[in-house]
């Protein structure tokens, strides 16, 4: 059985703040953004990378070299109620919201429990290799787009016209924009920076993370509106 | 001391005022001599009247490739003679035609004629009776914009199919804006057998609906021909008037005018189902059945079902691809839609979407669509960064994009 491992994730939104953030090796950082989650002055989430060995699910450096047929769950917990998105884009650059999906239609988490993804079921690696991409999604409110694209096409993303100009009429400052016709949910989304304070070996919470308010000047905590969102980068072979 | 002189014209009044004096009278008077010695002055006006003429010269030139859409049910009691349906463009050089889709099928339903032909004017133009007639086939058609591709193939009619047709470019619809000149070119009824060409404006536009409104005259008969700007270009394909009366009497009417990128949407799809078919020829093929139509939706993924009937070479069709990249640090970006709207569209709609794709984690894309070469706008967007826009020109090296995204503030 392997040792659980430091989990790195590499951080999406902003990712000129995120630089300096994954080459935080400082502990007193790290227990800072461990603290400010647990005390919930800040959003956050923690998230531990799970790989069946020999039947039992173990937290694994995200890093590693991934196989044919290996099979993963994402199990994370955040400190807010809000929505959690998972989204995979393959290798070739296909886009699929892979939580919420089927029987888990409902994202809404509440703070401080435990959700395994996917729920009753494993993802695994299928034939295509190279790197695929989890971004993990956190919002106060649930996201228009991503919902239609669930509700209308499995979770696939950009595989229509409609779907692709949906995507290309998000405004960065004034949030998704769908087109009125298909208007659900928040009527704006705005990113936030995150930062990160890496798992330590055999450390079952995982990788901590946490909106930015610092950076970005904003309120501690998740607006309505606002969406924060990190990457989970697995390389298969 | 001054004098005042009133005078009306249609009712809107203008009031002129005379500065009084022989001297001042006589300094603007030597004035006006003095400006038109200048040879600057002159010029405007020349070239004014120069372009226009280029204008008339690009648009008579556009009139060539527009012509009449003949039907015929050879088999049938009724309609076994050729008669004019509506117009028609030649918008590839290797004879394809866009037309209204209702302009080929029988009653408003969804069944084609038997038999299409295009009759061609030739240099003196002519009537349609006389003019050069080529046989069609259906290439690829468009139920929700009401548009057809029809594609000249060599059959058993009069004349030899050449190999070099005047085809208009598509591209006028880009730089539309409301209240510009257009020119309307088709057979209508009511002009008897020969071209009949009327001006017009742009009234309006309407992205969503995939419309571009004018008061240019439209009635039966211009159906599936062109209207152009002063370049000679295809702004858009006559489709419907809606007429506003009461009880008989007329008030006005708005003709409706489907745009040109749409026709180039369906160009480039039916380019993609070329290539598929060129390629397929290795294997042995079945023969389709005569006149039937391949059918897609504009914006849609290639149909692949059922290829054309003929087989024609990709008319310089371009992959995009490129990488996305943060302008800030160089990173890639993964998960980012990539898109190409037809120039410069401010929106992006399903209508004004040509092709699109999404970036993987290494940062590259590739979009889901061949397109012509030409100018396009690009469009990028990630959650976490700005809106990307640039006006592109795809040339037929197929150099790789490349966007910087700008995170959001």
């Amino acid at each position: 059985m392997k040792s659980p491992r430091t989990i790195v994730l590499v951080l999406m939104v902003a990712a000129a703040l995120a630089a300096p953030c994954l080459a935080q090796k400082n502990d007193s950082r790290s227990r800072g953004i461990q603290a400010s989650y647990d005390d919930g002055k800040v959003d956050g989430m923690r998230v531990v990378v799970l790989r069946n060995d020999a039947g039992k699910f173990i937290p694994v450096d995200p890093s590693r070299q991934f196989k044919k047929d290996d099979q993963i769950k994402i199990a994370f917990e955040g400190n807010f109620d809000g929505y959690v998105y998972i989204v995979n884009v393959t290798p070739h650059g296909k886009k699929k919201v892979l939580f919420p999906h089927g029987e888990m239609s409902n994202n809404m988490i509440t703070a401080h429990q435990r959700y395994e993804l996917p729920t009753g079921g494993v993802m695994f690696f299928d034939e295509e290799k190279g790197l695929e991409v989890l971004q993990v999604i956190m919002a106060r409110e649930p996201i228009a787009l991503y919902d239609d694209a669930v509700k209308r096409s499995g979770g696939v993303l950009g595989d229509s016209a409609p779907s692709a100009a949906a995507e290309l009429s998000m405004n960065a400052k004034t949030g998704v924009v769908i087109p009125p016709d298909k208007a659900v949910g928040v009527p704006g989304v705005r990113s936030r920076g995150l930062e990160l304070a890496p798992a330590s070996d055999n450390d079952e919470k995982g990788t901590t993370l946490i909106a930015n308010p610092e950076k970005t000047g904003k309120s501690t905590r998740l607006e309505k509106g606002d969406v924060a969102m990190f990457e989970i980068r697995l390389r298969h072979v | 001391m001054g004098a005042r002189t009133e005078s009306t014209k249609t009712g809107l009044k203008v009031q002129v005022v005379i500065a009084g004096g022989f001297c001042l009278l006589s300094l603007i008077l030597l004035s006006i001599i003095l400006l038109s010695l200048i040879p600057a002055f002159g010029r405007p006006s020349q070239n004014h009247s120069t372009a226009r003429a280029d204008a008339r010269q690009r648009v008579k030139e556009a009139i060539s490739a527009v012509g009449v859409i003949l039907v015929r049910n050879p088999h049938r009691e009724s309609g076994q003679e050729l008669w004019p349906r509506g117009s028609g463009v030649l918008v590839r050089k290797d004879g394809v035609v866009a037309t209204s889709l209702h302009v080929i099928e029988q009653d408003n339903s969804d069944v084609f004629y038997d038999e299409l032909f295009f009759a061609l004017p030739g240099e003196g133009g002519g009537s349609w009776t006389t003019m050069n007639r080529y046989r069609l086939s259906v290439a690829l058609t468009s139920g929700k914009y009401d548009l057809a591709l029809l594609r000249v193939v060599p059959g058993d009619d009069r004349s030899p199919v050449p190999s070099n047709f005047p085809a208009i470019d598509v591209t006028g619809a880009a730089s539309v804006q409301v209240l510009d000149e257009l020119t309307i070119i088709g057979y209508p009824e009511m002009g008897g057998a020969t071209v009949t060409v009327n001006a017009g404006i742009v009234e309006g536009t309407d992205s969503d609906g995939g419309w571009i409104k004018t008061d240019g005259r439209l009635i039966h008969g211009n159906s599936g021909g062109a209207a152009v700007n002063d370049e000679g270009k295809l702004i858009g394909i006559p489709t419907k008037v809606v007429l506003d009366e009461d009880k008989g009497h007329p008030y006005g009417a708005v003709g409706f005018l489907r745009p040109a990128h749409l026709v180039a949407a369906m160009l480039t799809e039916l380019g993609e189902s070329e290539r598929i078919d060129l390629s397929a020829r290795k294997e042995p093929r079945v023969p389709a059945p005569p006149l039937q139509a391949d059918t897609a939706r504009v914006g849609a993924s290639p149909p692949l079902a059922r290829l054309p009937q003929q087989s024609r070479p990709s008319a310089h069709l371009v992959t995009v691809r490129g990488i996305v990249r943060s302008a800030t640090d160089g990173k890639p970006i993964a998960g980012v839609r990539v898109g190409l709207i037809v120039a410069g569209s401010q929106d992006v709609t399903e209508t004004t979407l040509l092709c699109w794709g999404g970036t993987n984690g290494e940062g590259h894309f590739e979009m889901n669509t061949r397109v012509p070469v030409g100018r396009y706008t690009l469009k990028a967007r990630a959650i976490g960064y700005e809106v990307y826009t640039r006006e592109v020109e795809i040339g037929p090296d197929s150099t790789p994009l490349l966007i910087g995204l700008e995170p959001s503030s």
